[in-house]
């Protein structure tokens, strides 16, 4: 295990010229291809030609004292289910496969604004749907801190590109959990914003009531300096709120006595023992600081998770209706127009894809509808409600995980071992609140992470409590070797 | 060996989502389905107790109105279709007689 | 016998500038293939919709001048079947059932029987805000054989409004009748132009003495809306007649050879999956903007407008003349508003100007083959004068005016004639048959003499009274001269 310098404190070092760009950009280069054979983070790469070409561009801006961006220097990688015209967007799928979406995604455009290098796209499980990324139909991706055990999904190979020292900064996505649980097994941070914070426009959708694109780095301050370049309303997209760019990258460390932290049974029993010990160590090592603990109770809880499920296959079986073979490249090959859509749909999708959308078509069918999919969005409001009630008050201190990193392999051969994994994490989703995940400990050489959740438009204090946990756990910019 | 009891709505949701299965597919997938339905089921129960409307958006908040602005027009032939004559070109052989 | 007919209008609003989704443009007549579209109305992954402020501003129009319950906010929803041309292979539009809320409810549309004067009314049950999908081309073997389907994305995504009715309606004429009302009601409204091609389509659901309901798809033209009709009568009462039952059943209009045919019968039950569209927060339905959408609506108050027009003598076929060519009403008012005469402006526009307009083969609906109000004014001062008579104004100066209307009036007038008398001492001498005939008392020599005169004087403006009066004058005084 090493530090490197956080993202952010490189950009400032680039700007005064105490770094150099190309440098760290064959650093970065070198990890790449060390790793990369065993690790399988990206599914596609930016020529490294031209990121050095790229770093050479931002080196002689600096040194001709132009202004540059905030991110100059920086490599970022993209989940590959964010739409990029320069590099192919696969979303993981076969059915995707090559496909080069006419335009960027907003944050795309944003992170380019900034003058960040995009280096290329990471591994997922297909469309987002799996919480491990060995749903993937460019093979698994392993975890960094132990190659026979999975880092986490859907934003796998986001965290994994952190973990290893293959990228600076990643955006990945989260619809129940998909940035927060690779954050917490990869020993990265991890937050998926308030619902509209950031654009979804160049998402590829899978349930978008629940989905946020999610900034991930190694450490608070750097997802706080990724989410201020992403976020903010968009016009393109009619869900996005309308506030001005959020402003978290400059917040201070939290004075732990003006912290409250809630903590909700149902969200921090249930987990493996080790979890749980790790859990309440930084809790009261917080309250030893001067942080208030709170009790709470959230009994809707035990039935977020099935309810999270109803809403997000109902609407994949809807967002994955388009994908026909017409505009994209998984052909059917069928002589029939029906019979080229099935076959194209069923040669494109992955079997945990078909299913879910199958459960999702079920779901909204006649009927069924009230006794799943309008059901599920009454316990939605019930939850929303309670936890925005909870939020307004303090933090809630939440696990991430139910268990520690498991092996490859160990959570497929029972569709609901693999709901299981978000137990904790959907919460956030079904409420449109911001959550944290960051690491506290490791275990064995496996990292254990933590959970914050806030109110609305609260990732102003989700970051504050979390620089100054990182300031306690001594974790920040860790990374594999 | 006994057929899964959800097999022929299987079939039935199938067709809907325009997904073709084979038999051993669609065998797998049937039991993955019956548990994960009655996973799903349970929300089912408790929602009858709850006497609240549903919750379609999670902020309650309203929409925004476009204003007018320029197209953002782009050239068909990038994405990968075929086409004749300009006309995006598929297979149809009678495919469904009539729009919904 | 009974008959029980419920209407279903999709009408494009082809005036609201951009498509209901996107900046796409909504009126995509001229476009070549394919050229028309964006990764929204093309439903690319990530692209997201946002619901154009120019199409909600023109359905609350309508809604309101259809006296709809406005709700507070709208809501859409998303309909799911796969066709090639609906890119998503989702349609997004309203379906109350599964939390939509539609722009309009329970309405009614007032339409006028030009044949007797008289006011129908027909209730609305709804009318719905949805989008488009593409147009799809067969080829050889047509919808049922073809090896391919050709799509154009072009229309993908144009706003329609869905404006469904009561079966309130009871015979086909009136069916025609209000849907051609309720095209002008919408022109008037700045929503739709009636006359764009395919812009709009017709379900008919119609009932026979109390039988089984039959629906009739894809009826495109007003007139079709009556034949269609009509035939379905015909043919539902030659099968009752012969002992056999109607059955409730979905049919296809085919144009050209004028008969409904019924559609392949369907396996399964529709199943469309319907929920609300988790990209489009509902829209709410301010204070401000139904202000706005109620100055709209009264522009469209076609039976307000209509009653206008008689307080001013003006003759009901005459007003609804007007009325149903816009440019020539708006002219109307301008003109009466510079101080024209009411009664006759209206005959000069709706009968004399708008038949050249046909003579000629130009379009009336084009505002640029009308000539300005002042130039019309001119034109009715003229006529009340004397100074030309009416026959002058219509048989050459309402032409001259057709073909140029931008011309001023002077340079199209005839010339007058200055001096008629001399033409009347040369007919007088040439026509000394004529003149005695007219003397021993026939009339009609008279008559033939004014023709003389006229002909000899040219084409120069004349008033026949004034040429009659003058060779009465002339032979009166000749006689009583003794000669």
């Amino acid at each position: 295990m090493r530090r490197l310098k956080q993202a952010w404190e490189l950009a400032r070092d680039f700007r005064e010229g105490v770094e150099d760009p190309v440098e760290h950009a064959y650093k970065v280069l070198e990890a790449i291809s060390r790793w990369e054979g065993v690790v399988n983070a990206y599914i596609s790469l930016e020529s490294p030609d031209l990121v050095v070409e790229e770093a050479e561009r931002v080196a002689r801006g600096i040194r001709a004292g132009e202004r540059v961006g905030k991110l100059a220097g920086l490599l970022v990688s993209v989940k590959d289910n964010i739409c990029t015209s320069f590099l192919p967007t696969t979303a993981g799928s076969r059915m995707l496969d090559p496909y080069i979406p006419p335009f960027n995604a907003t944050v795309v455009e944003r992170l380019l604004g900034e003058d960040a290098i995009i280096i290329g796209k990471t591994n997922l499980d297909e469309f987002a749907m799996g919480s491990t990324t060995e749903l993937s139909a460019f093979d698994p991706t392993r975890n960094p801190w132990d190659p026979e055990r999975v880092p986490g999904g859907s934003s796998g190979g986001s965290a994994a590109s952190l973990a290893y020292g293959g990228s600076d900064l990643s955006l990945g996505s989260d619809t129940g959990g998909s940035a927060r649980l690779p954050a917490a097994y990869t020993a990265t941070v991890g937050l998926k914003p308030t619902y509209g914070l950031v654009s979804r426009y160049g998402l590829i959708p899978y349930g978008n009531s629940l989905e946020q694109i999610s900034p991930m780095a190694r450490s608070v301050r750097d997802v706080a300096l990724l989410l201020d370049v992403i976020g903010g309303w968009d016009p393109l997209d009619a869900t996005s709120l309308r506030v001005d760019k959020p402003r978290t990258f400059t917040a201070s460390k939290a004075d732990p006595r003006r912290v409250t932290v809630c903590v909700v049974k149902e969200l921090a029993e249930g987990a493996d023992e080790v979890i749980e010990r790790a859990y309440w160590r930084i809790l009261k090592r917080l309250e030893s600081e001067g942080v208030e603990l709170r009790e709470e109770e959230l009994p809707i809880a035990s039935k977020a998770l099935p309810a999270y499920y109803t809403i997000a296959f109902a609407e994949a079986s809807s967002n994955l209706a388009r994908y026909d073979g017409v505009f994209y490249p998984m052909k059917g090959g069928g002589s029939s127009w029906e019979e080229d859509v099935e076959l194209a749909r069923m040669k494109g999708f992955g079997r945990e894809v078909k299913k879910r959308i199958l459960m999702g078509v079920y779901a909204l069918s006649e009927g069924y509808r009230d006794e799943y999919y309008v059901a599920a969005t009454k316990i939605r409001r019930v939850l929303r409600d309670e936890v925005l009630r909870i939020t307004r008050n303090c933090i809630i201190a939440s696990q991430a995980s139910p268990i520690l990193p498991p092996r490859l392999g160990e959570r497929l051969d029972d569709p609901l071992k693999l709901y299981a994994m978000d137990v904790y994490t959907v919460i956030a989703n079904l409420a449109g609140v911001p959550a944290l995940v960051q690491p506290i400990e490791f275990h064995n050489g496996l990292p254990v992470g933590i959970q914050w959740m806030g109110k609305p438009l609260g990732e102003e204090e989700l970051v504050p409590l979390g620089l100054l946990v990182e300031e306690l756990t001594g974790l920040a910019g860790v990374v594999v070797g | 060996m006994t057929r899964c009891n959800y097999y022929e709505l299987l079939r039935k949701l199938a067709s809907l989502a325009k997904i073709r299965l084979s038999d051993e597919e669609a065998e797998s997938l049937c039991r993955d389905l019956e548990r994960t339905a009655e996973f799903l089921r349970s929300v089912s129960d408790i929602s009858k107790s709850l006497n609240v409307e549903p919750l379609y958006y999670v902020w309650d908040e309203w929409g925004p109105l476009r204003n007018p602005g320029e197209p953002r027009t782009i050239n068909i032939a990038d994405l990968p279709v075929r086409t004749k004559d300009g006309y995006v070109k598929v297979p149809w052989r009678g495919g469904r007689v009539e729009e919904a | 016998m009974k008959v029980t007919i419920g209407l279903e209008i999709h009408v494009q609003m082809s005036e609201a500038g951009s498509k209901l989704f996107c900046d796409c443009k909504a009126n995509y007549r001229g476009f070549d293939v394919n050229t028309n579209v964006c990764p929204v109305c093309l439903g690319l992954p990530g692209a997201l919709p946002v619901v154009s402020r120019r199409s909600v501003e023109l359905a609350l129009a309508t809604a309101l001048a259809f006296k709809c319950e406005i709700p507070k906010f709208i809501v859409f929803t998303r309909k799911h079947y796969f066709y090639p041309d609906l890119p998503k292979n989702y349609q997004i539009s309203m379906f109350e059932r599964a939390g939509g809320v539609p722009i309009c409810r329970n309405g009614v549309i007032s339409f006028l029987d030009p044949s007797t004067w008289e006011w129908k009314t027909c209730r609305i049950r709804r009318i719905n805000i949805e989008e488009d999908p593409g147009r799809t081309v067969y080829e050889e073997g047509g919808i049922t054989g073809s090896p391919y389907a050709l799509v154009d994305y072009n229309r993908s995504g144009v706003p329609l409004l869905e404006i469904v009715t009561e079966p309130d309606i009871r015979t086909p004429r009136d069916a025609r009748l209000l849907v051609e009302h309720l095209l002008l009601m919408l022109e008037y409204l700045g929503v739709a132009n009636p006359r764009l091609e395919g812009v709009f389509r017709v379900d008919a659901n119609i009932s026979v003495n109390g039988g089984e309901r039959v629906e009739v798809k894809n009826i495109g033209s007003t007139l079709d809306v009556e034949k269609a009709l009509n035939y379905e009568i015909l043919r539902q009462t030659k099968i009752r007649e012969a002992g056999g039952l109607i059955e409730r059943e979905t049919r296809h209009w085919d144009a050209m050879r004028g008969v409904t045919r019924p559609l392949r019968h369907k396996e399964y039950e529709e199943e469309y999956l319907y929920f609300p569209d988790p990209d489009l927060p509902p829209i709410a339905i301010t204070g401000e903007m139904l202000e706005k959408a109620m100055g709209m609506a009264a522009k469209a108050d076609l039976r307000a407008l209509l009653e206008e027009l008689p307080k001013l003598n003006v003759s009901p076929e005459h007003a609804w003349s007007l009325l149903t060519t816009r440019p020539s009403l708006e002219l109307f008012r301008k003109t009466v508003s510079l101080g024209g005469d009411p009664q006759l402006t209206a005959r000069i526009l709706a009968v004399d100007y708008k038949g050249e307009l046909r003579e000629q083969g130009k379009d009336p609906y084009d505002p640029s083959n009308w000539p300005p109000p002042e130039t019309v004014l001119e034109l009715v001062k003229l006529t009340i004068s004397g100074v030309y008579t009416y026959d002058t104004i219509k048989g050459l100066v309402i032409p001259a005016l057709a073909s140029n209307p931008r011309a001023r009036l002077e340079t199209i007038l005839p010339e007058r004639a200055s001096d008629i008398d001399v033409a009347v001492e040369e007919v007088l001498r040439e026509e000394v048959k004529a003149v005695r005939d007219y003397l021993q008392g026939k009339t009609q020599a008279l008559n033939y003499l004014v023709g003389r005169v006229i002909r000899k004087i040219g084409r120069k403006a004349v008033d026949p009274r004034v040429i009659r009066e003058a060779l009465e004058k002339r032979i009166k005084s000749a006689m009583g001269a003794g000669g």
